[in-house]
């Protein structure tokens, strides 16, 4: 596909960059993913955009909205239907990220979620058949991110030192010192292992290391990794989920963890949602697995397109100063 | 304080200073893996070796701006050492030595209008018109009527520049030529 050399000044345009054939196929996918989700036994649901509290994820920024903070994603009041039995449910809906903008990324995007009782397995099963209907493509193949990793930088990331760990960090061009172990192994990983995924078919990245499970649980026979997943198709990262954490506790452990990291990084402290902490209280989340997929790069594999401008009708209207590029 | 760009300022043409030297951002690419922190991956050309280098930046990261302006001005003379250029504008002149000229010297005559960098208010680098006409002063006599051959010889331009001809082109002549490739394009009737 053609990429723009020179962006156009913002609000020069009367037309969107995103072609009318590629806003036909978005609006196909869309709903042919909502039907394969209703057709399940899923029920679609809304949640409100703005809230209260800001994400405590220390990678995430919440866009201020109003008194509140534009969601990140639907996550927490998501589970909190969970909690009170809903059963499956979904969302289609805009989320919003602060500061990310890019050929991939954009502050203002489409995020769909969907949640199902039951561990992880049944998911991954759902969401191939999902990618084969929506992409046209083969069954997905699943890997573990330790053995990618292994394969793709050579040392094994659980047992490597510091000192080499950090020495390869900055041979493959890491600014400066990495903030943390975890920090180095997801620059390596993303440097030399992520552009090169899913090539051929979609690739189910699995077992993700423990601190960078968010909010999987861990995995029961090896607390070195956890219940997590990525989606990844031409090295495009499609979707994210989760065999969802339940105990209460350890989403205290883990919130706490990441407003440590905030303070260490000079960002303002986030208190989690009181809601959805009383909601994994009483009644507590039900065993269910849950996944978020970017709608806008779902449709860039899907027209093969290279940039998110391709594909959502005036995004090049976005604020000069976010727009990144 | 310097002027300086934020991470997400960044886009192609925008001039910046790395280890103290003025380059100009080509690519920009906002990176982000998972769940982890972002990051803002460039490619850039230095400006004064003409390397182009990757680099990766944290996201948010702060740059500052290099005083590199492109215009252009006319070329007046030159003494042997230095090559003087006026901006029309001001009238105000300026000088290039040899190593600031690159391979601009052998395309440019006086009253030629050029691209000029400047970085911190002086030349840097200095881009000839992509077609200049320039007249044939030393070459073997033209074989008349063989348009077609394809042969070619050499011929020395009015500039000291030397360049491949077809075979039919004569000294006194002017030919059109593509300054960045170096090649012949066309004879230009008087």
């Amino acid at each position: 596909m053609r990429r723009r050399s020179n962006p156009a000044s913002p609000g020069s345009r009367a037309v969107s960059a995103a072609t009318l054939r590629n806003l036909g196929k978005r609006a196909r996918l869309v709903g042919r993913l909502r039907a394969f989700l209703t057709a399940r036994g899923y029920l679609e649901v809304e949640t409100p955009l703005i809230s209260p509290y800001r994400v405590p994820d220390r990678h995430l920024v919440s866009v201020p909205a109003g008194d509140g903070f534009l969601q990140t994603s639907p996550e927490f009041a998501m589970k909190r239907l969970l909690a009170a039995g809903s059963g499956p449910i979904f969302q289609i809906g805009k989320a919003f990220r602060g500061g990310e903008q890019g050929r991939r990324h954009a502050v203002e995007f489409t995020i769909a979620e969907w949640y199902r009782p039951g561990p992880l397995a049944g998911l991954l099963r759902e969401m191939d058949l999902l990618l084969q209907d929506l992409l046209l493509v083969p069954s997905a193949e699943a890997v573990t991110w330790a053995g990618l990793f292994r394969r793709g930088i050579g040392v094994d990331p659980f047992a490597v030192s510091d000192e080499s760990l950090q020495r390869l960090a900055e041979a493959h061009g890491h600014p400066g010192q990495p903030e943390t172990r975890t920090a180095a192994l997801e620059f390596l990983f993303s440097r030399l292992v992520e552009p090169g995924l899913g090539a051929e078919r979609p690739v189910f990245v699995t077992h993700y290391p423990a601190d960078m499970a968010a909010l999987a649980r861990l995995t029961p026979d090896d607390p070195r990794t956890s219940e997590r997943f990525e989606v990844f198709y031409q090295g495009l990262e499609l979707a994210n989920g989760y065999d969802e954490l339940q105990d209460p506790e350890e989403h205290r452990r883990r919130f706490a963890a990441d407003n440590r990291a905030r303070a260490a990084a000079g960002l303002p402290p986030a208190a989690p949602d009181p809601r959805f902490l009383a909601a994994l209280e009483d009644p507590g989340l039900p065993r269910c697995s849950g996944v978020a997929l970017g709608v806008d790069r779902l449709v860039m594999a899907a027209v093969g397109a290279e940039d998110l401008d391709e594909v959502i009708a005036f995004r090049e209207d976005a604020p000069a100063t976010s727009r990144g590029r | 304080m310097a002027l300086t760009y934020a991470t997400n300022e960044f886009r192609s043409g925008l001039k910046v200073l790395f280890d103290g030297a003025p380059c100009v951002l080509i690519d920009v690419e906002f990176v982000k893996p998972g769940k982890g922190q972002a990051f803002t991956r460039i490619r850039y050309r230095n400006l004064i070796t003409g390397r182009v280098l990757d680099k990766t930046l944290r996201s948010g990261d702060k740059v500052e701006a290099a005083d590199v302006v492109d215009t252009e001005m006319e070329f007046l003379y030159t003494d042997g050492t230095d090559w003087h250029f006026m901006d029309p504008n001001n009238y105000e002149q300026f000088a290039a030595s040899r190593e600031n000229l690159g391979g601009a010297g052998k395309w440019i005559l006086p009253g030629m209008t050029c691209g000029v960098t400047l970085y911190n208010e002086g030349i840097l680098l200095v881009h000839p018109p992509q077609f200049v006409e320039l007249k044939v002063v030393e070459t073997e006599p033209g074989i008349r009527g063989d348009t077609a051959s394809g042969g070619s010889k050499n011929a020395t331009l009015e500039t000291g520049a030397v360049v491949r001809v077809p075979l039919f082109v004569n000294e006194g002549e002017t030919l059109r030529l593509d300054s960045r490739s170096g090649e012949y394009v066309a004879r230009v009737k008087s």
